[in-house]
């Protein structure tokens, strides 16, 4: 739920008890997240009306599942391919960073689903629009090397597959072969996701800056 | 203040929702974030995920030893499938990376005919090379099985028959004591370890690009329905739940004219990532597709009777809710 910031006046008042008399303690300390750092700068703190709706919170849950798919990624990048294959407790992590992939695409097909329907491209939206289809096509991308990276059958093959296909096509200037598992596993867990990062990063900020679009 | 983004298509509508503030409205974040995380460990600790044991060479090897003396024999031939990505992965030509390096690494190990049959092949042209591989492989193609039925119509590569290498004859130069010999390197697995310690900075590269050499990767992969002409971008081996949300680039591959191949598959994707960053948000018409069909409604939030905001709770003021009503 990114808010609004055609009035800068409406930044209300960030005092605790505030909150509190306004919404109740529970709630006051629910949302204590959104006025400390790191995540103080990225909310305001009111919505439009008609943008409190789960429909507007599914860009902020994407943006958490690549969250998740960090931490968990770090965690299976540190212990590596031979402790996420064969230790139970790495199983589960691959396995927890696998749903989390599933849920990032699952979110972000939501979140497009609603800036789509409610017109949020338009104007000097697209930008953010088109920085959002890039961020979308990269992930699709970083999912394949995603894949190859995994270091089992699956991988085997399509980094055969994709290889034949894809790769040794002139197109792409052969600058990879999805063979190399080393190549494969770099660009899984440094170079895509450094260039996501970034790319969200200017996608939230221009939220920031140019607010939730005024309904159709 | 004058709304910032009003833009000329942004109409009132009759069904607007009401535009003033809601404050602090996060507080569900964290509820969100964690139930999320409760949910996908729960999903990763029950479900788990994709993890089927990868092919070895030595396994392959043992479960199909005459599928790998054919992988050896067309390497030495340069007809197997490796020969035609060799250049673009920087690696040397197969039958010296597979064949002839790993064998004469092991030579004194092997014995003296191994030892003889390298220094043989070594010393023969390129032309009577071809000529003793491809007449081997065309004799392993008497001993190779017909494939029928479905097996055939799916384009199962069949391997020769094991038990009857032995019983080959012919103009076969040193082939069939190198090829035995770097299946008795790859079935002990000292040729997957040869293959890392040819390319350490390649980890595992060789290894795979040999095991597909092998046919039984693309046959289990042509058999259990993985390969892309067979939807198989979308699905995973053993695991009911694939990355669904590639079926845009699987439905370019498999429906759409020279999907098939690389170049044609990568434009295809190329016309849909340009309709998407420009077709959709620009195009007069399609840009107020959104408006006309009207789904808007079941996104925004509107005031109901029971709702809090309907009365008066969270305004901050009437001022900026006459301001920031659509």
């Amino acid at each position: 739920m990114l808010v609004d910031n055609d009035e800068a006046q409406d930044e209300p008042a960030n005092g605790f008890q505030d909150r509190v008399a306004e919404h109740g303690r529970t709630r006051a300390v629910l949302e204590t997240f959104a006025y400390l750092p790191p995540w103080g700068a990225l909310f305001k703190k009111s919505a439009p009306f008609y943008a409190e709706s789960y429909w507007y919170c599914m860009g902020g849950i994407t943006f958490l599942m690549f969250i998740y798919l960090t931490i968990t990624g770090v965690m299976l990048a540190w212990l590596g391919p031979f402790w996420w294959l064969t230790n139970s407790v790495g199983q589960v992590i691959k396995a927890t960073h696998y749903w989390s992939a599933q849920a990032f695409f699952f979110f972000l097909v939501l979140h497009l689903i609603r800036v789509w329907a409610t017109g949020a491209y338009r104007g000097r939206r697209w930008l953010n629009w088109a920085i959002g289809t890039v961020v979308m096509l990269i992930g699709l991308g970083q999912n394949l090397f995603g894949i190859l990276a995994r270091g089992d059958w699956e991988s085997q093959f399509v980094s055969m597959h994709s290889d034949n296909m894809l790769f040794v096509e002139p197109f792409f200037f052969r600058l990879v072969s999805p063979a190399n598992f080393t190549t494969d596993f770099a660009l899984h867990v440094v170079v895509i996701p450094v260039i996501m990062f970034a790319l969200i990063f200017a996608h939230v900020t221009l939220v920031r800056v140019q607010g939730i679009a005024r309904p159709l | 203040m004058e709304p910032r983004n009003t833009l000329p298509e942004q109409a009132e509508t009759p069904d607007s929702p009401p535009g003033y503030p809601v404050r602090h409205c996060f507080w569900k974040y964290p509820l969100i974030a964690g139930g999320l995380a409760a949910l996908l460990i729960l999903l990763g600790f029950v479900v788990g995920s994709p993890n089927t044991p990868r092919d070895t060479i030595a396994g392959v090897s043992r479960g199909d030893p005459g599928g790998a003396i054919l992988a050896f024999t067309q390497e030495l031939s340069g007809t197997s499938t490796s020969w035609a990505d060799a250049d673009s992965r920087g690696m040397g030509e197969p039958s010296q990376v597979f064949v002839l390096n790993p064998v004469s690494d092991f030579a004194a190990l092997l014995g003296k005919a191994v030892t003889q049959a390298v220094n043989t092949y070594d010393q023969a042209s390129p032309t009577q090379r071809q000529a003793w591989a491809g007449a081997y492989e065309q004799a392993l193609g008497t001993i190779t099985p017909k494939t029928t039925g479905e097996a055939a119509s799916l384009g199962i590569t069949p391997s020769p028959d094991y038990t009857q290498v032995g019983s080959l004859s012919g103009d076969f130069g040193p082939v069939p004591t190198l090829v035995q010999a770097d299946l008795t390197l790859a079935r002990a697995g000292h040729l997957e370890q040869n293959l890392v310690g040819q390319d350490p900075g390649h980890s595992l590269q060789l290894g795979t690009i040999w095991l597909y050499d092998h046919p039984a990767m693309l046959n289990y992969a042509m058999t259990g329905g993985f390969t892309d002409d067979q939807w198989g971008m979308v699905k995973e081996r053993g695991f009911s739940v694939g990355p669904w949300y590639l079926i845009i680039p699987a439905i370019f591959h498999v429906k759409l004219p020279l999907g098939a191949t690389g170049t044609g598959f990568v434009l295809w994707n190329l016309l849909a990532a340009s309709i998407f960053l420009l077709v959709v948000p620009l195009l007069p018409g399609l840009r107020n597709l959104p408006r006309r069909l009207g789904l808007y409604r079941f996104v925004y939030r509107y005031p109901t009777r029971d709702t809090p905001a309907a009365a008066g709770r969270g305004r901050q003021s009437q001022a900026t809710a006459k301001t920031n009503a659509p």
